[in-house]
Order: C-alpha cells, then sequence, then structure tokens
C-alpha cells in the first residue's frame, strides 16, 4: 500500500507540479505561484489524456493498453519539458521561477487574522476527514465507478454495460468525456482499487484544489495579503457545508460525488474558468495596452480548461461555450476592446468541436 | 416560464442560497466599482442569472439536453458572489459581521453531511460491508470465468462497483423511472414476498445465474436439495444461493 501511495502522490502531487511549468512558462513572472502551477499542470495533464483517449476510444474497443503506455510517455515527457523550462529560467535568464514573495499581514489584525486562517484550514480538514470516514450513495456511481472499474479489470474501453456486464455497442455521448478512464489510469499505475481511488483517495486531491481555486478567486478580488481573504474562505467553505439544500446544488455534487466528471466540471473547471477570467482582468494588466492583456500562459490556461472540461462531461460543451461567449460579451463592451471577442472563441474550440463531433455521429 | 421557476426552486431546496444570491449581486451591483468585477460578477453573472429565466432559452435547452437545465444555474458564481459580497461588508465589523453571515449561511443552508445518503464508511471502498462480503462469497477463481448472479434491488448498485467479474441480469437501469426497461422476470419473482426456490431456481437456470442472493425477510418455500441448490452463505440481511445446475465455465 505505501508504494501505490507513493505513486499516487508522484502522479497527482509531483508531476502536476513539474508539468505545470510549461504554461506557467508563457505567464508573467509577477502571477507565478505554486497554486497556480500545481493548477495548472494538472490541466494540462488532464487534457492531454482526454487528446490521447478520446481517438483511441474511438478505434479501439480494447485500447486501454495503448492509453496508459502513451500517457505514462506523455507524463514524462511533460515533466522533463517543465524542468528544463525552469533551468532556462534561472541560468539563461538569471533569475528565480516564481517572483519573491512579499509577507503582508497586519499586525493589528494579525491575531484574528491566524484565527480566520485556523478556521479556514479547520474546515477543509473536516471536510477530508468527512470525504475520508463517511460513504457517500450516489445512483450514478453504478455507471461511473463501475465504468472505470470496466475499464481497469478488463482492458476495454466503453464496450460493456456497467449495470449489467453485457456487450454493448459504443457510447458516443460518455465515451467524448474520458473522466472515468483517467481514474482507470491512476488505478493501473497505482495498483489501488479503483472504487477506493474514487471514494478515499481523489477527495484528497480534488477538494483541496476547489479550495485553492477560490483562495485564488479571492486573491484576485480582495487583493494579495489581504485581511479579509481568510475570511471571503470561510464564507466558500460554509456555503459548500450547508450546501446541501437540494440534489442539484454544486456543492452536494462536491462534497457527496466528488470524483464524478460532473462534480469536476461543476465545482472545479468553472471555477477555474472564472478564476482565469479574474487573472487576465486583474487592475495591474488594466492599464497595459491590448496586446499585454492577460497574457499567453492565460489563455493556453482557457484553451486547456475546455479541453478538461470537454472531459468531465458532455454537457460542459455548451455550458462553457455560453459562459464564455457571455463573459467575453461583458468585457469586451466593458473595456470597448472587440479583439477580445474573436481571442475567447478561439479558446472555446475544442468545446464546439467535440459538441460537433458528437452531433455528427 | 412556471417551469423554470420550478426547477429554480428546486435547485434551491430548502434552502435560501438563490435568494442570497440575489441580494448579494443586487448589493454588488450598487456598490462594486473595480472595473474587471463589475464586468465578471455583475454584469457576466446577471446575464447568466437572466438568461437562465428566459423561457426561448430553457425551450432550445431543452432541446439538446432533457432533464439537466439546472446546470445552468453550476455556470453562474453564486458562492463568490455571496463570499465577495459578505467580505466587503465584513470591511466595517469583521468579528461581527462574519459571525452573523455565518450564521445566515448556516440557517439558510443545509448540512451535507445530515444526508440519508450519508453513511459511515466500513471499508475503503465505501461500499456496504455485507455486499463485499456476498462478493467475495461468489467471485470466480482466477482460472474460471465471469460468473452470473441476482441480488435484490438494494444491492445492484454496489456489487460491480468491487469487482465487474459478477455479472448480473439487471442493474440499476430497473430502478430509474423513465428509463423504460422492462422488468426482468427474475426481479419479477425476487419482489414477491414468498419466494418458491424450485420456481426460483428454474428461471435463474433459464437465465444461466451462478447463484443468487435473497433477502432473509421474505417468505421461502421448498426444498435446496430437489432444487439442487446449495445455501452458500448467510448474512445478516441475505441468503447466498449456489445454483449448481448452471456450471461455472473456466478459463480456456
Amino acid at each position: 500500500m505505501l508504494q501505490s501511495i507513493t505513486i499516487f502522490i508522484i502522479l497527482l502531487g509531483l508531476a502536476p507540479l513539474l508539468a505545470g511549468a510549461i504554461p506557467l512558462f508563457f505567464m508573467e513572472r509577477e502571477k507565478r505561484c505554486l497554486g497556480l502551477l500545481y493548477v495548472s499542470g494538472f490541466l494540462l495533464l488532464l487534457a492531454c489524456f482526454q487528446l490521447i483517449g478520446v481517438p483511441i476510444v474511438f478505434k479501439n474497443p480494447w485500447g486501454f493498453k495503448p492509453i496508459v503506455r502513451i500517457y505514462s510517455a506523455n507524463i514524462i515527457g511533460l515533466c522533463v519539458i517543465g524542468i528544463l523550462l525552469v533551468l532556462v529560467e534561472r541560468f539563461r535568464k538569471k533569475r528565480t521561477f516564481f517572483p519573491e514573495q512579499s509577507r503582508a499581514v497586519n499586525p493589528e489584525q494579525s491575531w484574528v487574522w491566524v484565527v480566520e486562517w485556523a478556521l479556514v484550514l479547520g474546515l477543509i480538514g473536516f471536510q477530508l476527514w468527512m470525504a475520508f470516514s463517511k460513504a457517500s450513495f450516489d445512483g450514478d456511481d453504478a455507471y461511473y465507478v463501475v465504468m472505470s472499474l470496466l475499464t481497469d479489470e478488463t482492458d476495454t474501453l466503453y464496450r460493456i454495460k456497467p449495470y449489467t456486464g453485457l456487450s454493448t455497442y459504443l457510447d458516443y455521448r460518455h465515451s467524448m468525456a474520458v473522466f472515468p478512464i483517467w481514474i482507470a489510469y491512476i488505478a493501473r499505475v497505482t495498483g489501488i482499487h479503483t472504487t477506493i481511488v474514487c471514494h478515499t483517495f481523489l477527495p484528497f486531491v480534488l477538494i483541496p484544489m476547489t479550495y485553492w481555486i477560490y483562495y485564488e478567486i479571492g486573491k484576485s478580488l480582495l487583493g494579495k495579503g489581504s485581511k479579509n481573504l481568510p475570511a471571503f474562505l470561510i464564507l466558500v467553505n460554509l456555503c459548500q457545508i450547508f450546501g446541501n439544500t437540494s440534489i442539484y446544488t454544486n456543492a452536494t455534487f462536491l462534497l457527496t460525488r466528488t470524483w464524478q466528471g460532473k462534480s469536476v466540471l461543476a465545482n472545479l473547471i468553472i471555477p477555474t474558468l472564472f478564476c482565469i477570467f479574474l487573472w487576465m482582468f486583474q487592475e495591474n494588466t488594466e492599464q497595459k495596452s491590448e496586446g499585454k492583456f492577460g497574457n499567453a500562459g492565460l489563455w493556453l490556461l482557457l484553451f486547456l480548461l475546455n479541453i478538461v472540461a470537454a472531459m468531465t462531461s458532455t454537457a460542459s460543451v455548451f455550458l462553457m461555450s455560453l459562459t464564455i461567449a457571455l463573459m467575453a460579451l461583458c468585457l469586451s463592451i466593458t473595456y470597448k476592446n472587440y479583439h477580445l471577442l474573436w481571442k475567447f472563441a478561439l479558446t472555446c474550440l475544442p468545446c464546439v468541436g467535440y459538441g460537433l463531433l458528437y452531433l455528427s455521429i | 416560464m412556471t417551469t423554470v421557476l420550478t426547477i429554480w426552486k428546486d435547485y434551491q431546496g430548502v434552502g435560501t442560497y438563490c435568494l442570497l444570491f440575489l441580494i448579494a449581486w443586487t448589493y454588488l451591483f450598487f456598490t462594486e466599482e473595480k472595473k474587471q468585477i463589475r464586468a465578471i460578477l455583475v454584469y457576466g453573472a446577471g446575464a447568466l442569472q437572466l438568461l437562465f429565466f428566459l423561457p426561448p432559452f430553457f425551450a432550445f435547452y431543452s432541446m439538446l439536453d432533457e432533464g439537466t437545465y439546472y446546470r445552468i444555474l453550476w455556470i453562474i458564481p453564486m458562492t463568490v458572489v455571496i463570499a465577495y459580497a459578505g467580505v466587503k461588508l465584513h470591511t466595517k465589523r469583521p468579528v461581527l459581521v462574519l459571525a452573523m453571515l455565518s450564521l445566515i449561511l448556516i440557517l439558510g443552508g443545509k448540512y451535507v453531511y445530515s444526508s440519508p445518503y450519508i453513511t459511515q464508511a466500513e471499508n475503503l471502498y465505501h461500499l456496504p460491508q455485507e455486499a463485499i462480503d456476498i462478493c467475495d462469497a461468489i467471485m470466480p477463481a482466477e482460472d474460471e470465468e465471469r460468473v452470473n448472479a441476482t441480488f435484490p434491488l438494494e444491492l445492484v448498485h454496489f456489487i460491480r462497483q468491487y469487482s465487474t467479474n459478477i455479472q448480473m441480469p439487471f442493474g440499476r437501469d430497473m430502478l430509474v423511472d423513465g428509463w423504460s426497461v422492462g422488468e426482468h422476470p427474475l426481479l419479477t419473482l425476487l419482489k414477491e414476498d414468498t419466494i418458491s426456490l424450485a420456481e426460483f431456481t428454474e428461471l435463474a437456470t433459464e437465465h444461466n445465474q451462478n447463484y443468487f442472493v435473497i433477502e432473509k425477510h421474505k417468505q421461502i418455500e421448498g426444498d435446496l436439495q430437489k432444487a439442487n441448490i446449495q445455501l452458500l452463505l448467510e448474512t445478516e440481511r441475505y441468503f447466498v444461493y449456489w445454483n449448481k445446475n448452471v456450471p461455472i465455465l473456466k478459463k480456456p
């Protein structure tokens, strides 16, 4: 088990940190931070899985083994590139990859600040403990978790009915969102049973990452080092913990169906989308010329996010395009910069492409 | 419009978060000065909310997918707007305002861990231990082909999450209304209060079932030997029978 946990940490902890240097290399140095490095790497690796996985799912019914081989090589390659880019920054540009941190703590409020941060960490820790110690029943697991397990145990891709085990034709609707196959990959490489990966291990990655995104959103809204940041996160935590007002809310999905693609879409992808919008139009970049709006790394991240969205759920194709279109319109009008429209339209291409592919089949 | 309002009310459920969002959004509409935040959280979120309530948009969405219109509410950043508006208020009297807002969120929401669908985990799989014990008892050996087994409806969700080497004649598809899957004859028999072992075994053999599981509280009639079955396992709530009339095949 120790070996499995070590591989899990390398795969979902270390690899995103190394690969994340690729999108970050194309971002302003001031924006770079450890959280962004991890999230960028995580998105990059997932996007690659979608790009590798979907064609194989369509072409090869027993294609899981090739996916494992190609994707593993892909992870290693991206990590090596990431390390090389950090070295380039260090030795050719003669500077560290991250900017020097300035710690701004208001001494008058520091005890409140400490208590509030302790509360934030306590609330997140509490949710992780509940995710570990409580079992959450959801009917959709009979499809998604079993699909992951089927893939790991049989090497087949979407050709067996999860409910019964009988053979079936390729289910195009679900097969374009290969998130369950990615879970099967984690299970295969770590040697941990797929259901344990879903119910016990993945919440320890996905729940903290969700809160990290909210932390980044808070930083963008309130300013880095704001004394109100922990208060913002306390309110976000309470919205999630007490958000089970119906079975449909994103909070219910986050804490009871964490491992399902739909939950990842609602709680990780969509908040990240808003986070990227806020990063792109932060006040310090606002004053710069049009060409400097956001920067290449953020546009790349938005493009990757669209690919990952398609990986989590077919519904994302519509939801992401709609959100980006509306936000692009609002931002273009606000900033009187209509060139933004086609830039945002380009980032939607993956979702549009998967949508058209689905409609054409 | 009525349908959209119903979906909105269903999404809000027993809580007040959607209303809180509208209040927080209105507050930001009148107070927010930063250009990018106005564009994203005021105009953008407002436009998304408005779109949600437009009947033609609902009609368009329904052509693409039915029964999932509530997902449009996912793309409205309700949590961020509520928390951000709360923090803007929070700047005046920090601790008191935060405590009051927290109380509003707690009282206006529903504690996720009080859900009837959440129970104490019995193992790392987060599956009922009884289901795992049954699976372990009927699991094929390494040199054997997959086995077929029939389970009561309350177990069908869990079995194949533990092992896909156990196949079932029906699964969750029998449980969901509107999926228009006809009821399997084995399920019809399982639902009866009194189960005849002879009759059930005959039907199970016809459907190639190596094992079947019957709830203990059912009235079970008939002779095991006559039906050529064996009681393999008895758990707290179930009897697990091995149907010897259907051979377990060896792998080639």
